[in-house]
């Protein structure tokens, strides 16, 4: 994907060279745009208000991405951490990395006291959902980047 | 997580947390509701992704865009495989849902109820099969699949198109189950 390219198509950016995004996107236009604007909205709203701060969505998102496993992925967004954040990580991330691996490795095994111990450690009921969904939606994402190598062609 | 076997039954799905109420709804929380279609039929689970509305509008558009297109993919071959990936995931609340919207399009009872007491599909015909393995290792182990996936489906005839419809519906339940699964707890509905 072209750097130009990678600004339109957001979602995509972590694509294996070789696969035709254009190609596939014009199969399902609706789909792909839908998917651009979840990642905008998800790793970098406008306004994040009282949620999850850009630097907390990068880390959470990076996280996901290396447990998926995505390694393309999750270098995306640790770039897109590195622009945002500098020096230590704060305490609340080493709690989100342990939520993560659970959401990500083992939901099956997951209980009401995963949940209660990133409340009780202050996180809002807004950014507990917020954390939940960007997970998940890179559970989605670095699947579907998977996914499109179906397409690949040789890279010469 | 409740850990009751895999089922056809009409489950309820409780939250961990305070769902959102309807009535201490704000505007973004409304419209997030609405476009989940959460307003008029309850759903304790979308009034608990209500917490964070932008997110939630934003993943209602590609879902149902996802879910619930009528071109390509079939409608109940989508459902099957929405039904695999929570089947393969343990999402016995997904799979009870997706398993029974799969035979209410047409699908077989048999078929599913088969697959919810082993996941074996070496006896179903090949294009379910070809279907239900496609989910299983977009979920297992999704740093694998390439070229050689795309041609195991080609050759029980499914299009570019369906390939491509096929990928969404898949990864999207990944989404769906884990926030399922790592949000609340489900158990047997009772009137």
């Amino acid at each position: 994907m072209t750097e130009v390219e990678a600004m339109v198509h957001p979602a995509l950016r972590a694509l294996d060279e070789g696969v035709d995004a254009e190609a596939l996107i014009a199969m399902r236009p609706k789909t792909y745009a839908a998917f651009d604007a979840v990642d905008d909205a998800y790793v970098r709203p406008a306004d994040v208000a009282d949620g999850l701060s850009l630097a907390a969505r990068a880390f959470v998102a990076w996280k996901a991405a290396e447990l998926v496993p995505n390694a393309r992925l999750a270098a995306v967004f640790k770039q897109e951490l590195d622009a945002v954040h500098a020096g230590d990580e704060p305490a609340a991330w080493v709690l989100f990395a342990k939520h993560i691996a659970m959401m990500v490795k083992s939901p099956a095994a997951a209980s009401k006291s995963d949940v209660d111990a990133l409340l009780a450690a202050g996180v809002s009921l807004k950014q507990l959902v917020e954390l939940a969904q960007i997970v998940a939606y890179v559970t989605y994402q670095a699947r579907v980047l998977h996914g499109m190598r179906m397409w690949q062609k040789e890279v010469r | 997580m409740a850990k009751i076997p895999f089922t056809l039954e009409v489950l309820k799905w409780r939250p961990w947390v305070p769902a959102v109420k309807l009535e201490e709804a704000d505007e973004a929380q409304m419209n997030a509701l609405k476009a989940a279609g959460a307003v008029t039929r309850d759903s304790p689970y979308f009034r608990t992704l209500a917490h964070a509305p932008e997110a939630l509008s934003a993943r209602m558009a590609l879902y149902n865009d996802i879910v619930y297109s009528r071109e390509g993919l079939s409608r109940a071959e989508r459902e099957f495989s929405m039904f695999a990936v929570s089947r393969v995931n343990g999402c016995v609340y997904c799979a009870a849902i997706h398993g029974r919207r799969f035979i209410e399009l047409g699908g077989s009872a048999d078929v599913i109820n088969a697959l919810l007491a082993s996941d074996d599909t070496s006896e179903l015909e090949p294009r379910l099969a070809a279907i239900f393995e496609f989910a299983r290792k977009i979920t297992v182990q999704p740093e694998s699949v390439g070229p050689e996936d795309h041609e195991a489906l080609q050759r029980v005839g499914l299009s570019e198109a369906e390939c491509l419809d096929l990928l969404h519906a898949t990864s999207m339940f990944s989404w769906a189950n884990t926030l399922m699964m790592t949000l609340g707890d489900y158990e047997v509905a009772t009137v």
